[in-house]
């Protein structure tokens, strides 16, 4: 078995780095063409600048809707990262009856289209409720559909914990609640914290969900949008590489994280 | 797991009782009732009553299924979803399926280095990452410019863009991560023993792969199908960015409506939608185990 892993026969070479090609065209070309100098965002290629980026900090709806995503996912962050982190506990901690069936539901938001799911709240928050679209209800959408993640997150931290750690405390006199406080919170914090990364770069990026929950106060994705559904603008290459870059760097730490030892 | 046999020193970490972990889930759990569960809820009434302008009236009606059914661009457009959805899961499967094999050969020191850079920029841009499609499939994208530039072209061509195949091709870009991710996690399980046994006993490499291999990876190949088929059905953002007026799909229906405020008509469309997602997820169940994720459940 040893000498069958380190043999890979050459189609299966060419056809692994055929598809990270693939995977990896459309990023790369979207940087390359943010510092191009043609006006057209695309081919051809005239000369290397920065004026895009520049020009991206003088767009005044712009730093609306970045503001406005800030908002959202502080607002999200917090209460996802929270209810998603109870629920980890209460799925890796306890047996129940149609734990299964209870899991596969969690995950639901995660499949059901986004832009589905806002329709159906937009009947709830309009008609219904009689509310007027605002950061509001768009954090409520994004609370639903960002909180699987987080149990995601948690889950997979505290199936890797070893939980002889909570006894020999137990066994050392600590009681229940310094037991959690003391030992268990900070083993799994890099899980929390991780969770919590995934959340903010999830929200910062949820375009389906708020499309029909969040009113005139749009958020960057409602932003970025507007312009693409114009066609291609160099303007947006800067943006969508500046976004890139952070999420990778935030995921990046996330997984660091999430990495057992 | 149960709690006997982690607990070698003898102490009882938690008492069972009112302050038992189960209570975390009930959080997460009345969140999803009122903002998932019942918002379905309201979907489907609104889908069946009556509603003028805001005002829902206590009257059973059927028009807004008939209404969408009843219309043949919109039935046509509901069937050129599904068969687009099951021409991009069965693209992504072919596509996915070797190389999650090659990277469960890789080394193991990179594994997860190669695993995590199939996924890390895909949570991200999702609607850039659809965008950038048009600089390569465009009139002035890559590939018509690399074909001017070898002179297999003398003008550029049309058809890459604003069409049924550019949505396939944009769906399969973006679905290929999750699908190779559900099987790498059933390939990285399989015994490799049982392909050499295959082979020893005489099967050639096809036979190995279509009666030892497939049955063995089942339940990663129905995840991908849930991972890729479903979102596929509700996909808005490829098909109006690269689809054009052709490669529309049925959600671009669906928001329409929405946006002329006719709830009662986008609600019976949305239903009809779920009515064939919650068939297929129920005939697959069994086989997906999305409960497997958690590596609980046994």
């Amino acid at each position: 078995m040893a000498a069958a892993r380190s043999r890979i026969a050459a189609p299966l070479w060419i056809h692994g780095a055929a598809v990270y090609v693939f995977l990896y065209l459309p990023i790369v070309l979207l940087i390359f063409f943010s510092f191009n100098k043609s006006p057209l965002g695309s081919f051809p290629v005239t000369g290397l600048t920065l004026d895009w980026y520049h020009e991206l900090f003088g767009e005044y709806f712009l730093i609306q809707a970045f503001r406005n995503s800030l908002v959202v996912a502080a607002l999200t962050v917090p209460v996802a990262t929270t209810i998603g982190t109870l629920c980890a506990f209460g799925l890796a901690r306890s047996e129940f009856p149609l734990k299964g069936i209870f899991s596969g539901f969690i995950l639901m938001p995660m499949v059901v289209p986004g832009i589905l799911l806002g329709a159906a709240l937009l009947i709830v928050f309009v008609p219904v409720l009689g509310l007027k679209l605002s950061i509001w209800t768009a954090t409520a959408g994004h609370v639903v559909v960002t909180t699987p993640y987080a149990v995601l997150a948690v889950a997979t931290r505290l199936y890797g914990y070893d939980r002889r750690l909570d006894a020999a405390a137990a066994d050392l006199g600590a009681r229940p609640l310094r037991v959690f406080l003391h030992v268990t919170l900070p083993l799994v914090m890099p899980g929390i914290i991780a969770a919590a990364l995934i959340v903010f770069t999830v929200s910062l990026d949820t375009f389906g969900v708020t499309f029909f929950t969040v009113g005139t106060q749009g958020t960057l994705p409602m932003y970025i949008w507007a312009q693409v559904e114009n066609g291609v603008t160099p303007t947006i290459n800067a943006l969508g590489t500046l976004l890139i870059v952070f999420s990778i760097v935030v995921l990046g730490c996330a997984n660091l994280l999430l990495r057992r030892r | 797991m149960s709690m006997s046999h982690t607990l070698t020193l003898g102490h009882r970490v938690q008492r069972p009782g009112p302050l038992s972990p189960f209570i975390g889930i009930l959080p997460l759990t009345a969140l999803d009732l009122v903002l998932f569960v019942l918002p379905m809820i309201v979907m489907g009434l609104a889908s069946i009553l009556v509603i003028h302008e805001f005002h829902v009236t206590p009257q059973l009606t059927a028009d807004n299924y008939l209404f969408f059914l009843k219309n043949p661009l919109y039935l046509n457009i509901l069937i050129k979803t599904v068969l687009l959805a099951a021409a991009v899961t069965a693209l992504c499967l072919i596509i996915s399926y070797p190389f999650a094999y090659f990277l469960t050969k890789l080394p193991r020191s990179i594994q997860s280095t190669m695993l995590v850079l199939v996924i890390l920029p895909f949570w991200t841009s999702y609607l850039l990452r659809v965008y950038a499609w048009m600089t390569i499939l465009g009139e002035r994208g890559l590939i018509n410019r690399a074909l001017l530039a070898t002179g297999l072209l003398d003008e550029p061509v049309r058809f890459l863009l604003y069409n049924n195949f550019s949505v396939v091709i944009v769906s399969v870009y973006l679905y290929i991560p999750y699908c190779t991710l559900a099987l790498y996690t059933s390939l990285e399980r399989l015994d490799t023993s049982l392909l050499a046994a295959a082979m020893d006993l005489g099967a050639r490499p096809w036979r190995v792969f279509v009666h030892v291999m497939v049955p063995l990876t089942l339940p990663g190949i129905f995840t991908s199908f849930i991972f890729v088929f479903i979102p596929m059905l509700g996909e808005y953002v490829t098909p109006t960015l690269v689809g054009g007026a052709q490669g529309m799909l049925i959600v671009n229906v669906v928001v329409s409506q929405f946006q002329a405020l006719r709830f009662g008509v986008g609600s019976a469309m949305v239903f009809v939608i779920a009515a064939l997602t919650m068939c297929l997820i129920l005939a697959l169940r069994r086989a997906a185990r999305l409960e497997e994720i958690f590596g609980g459940g046994r």
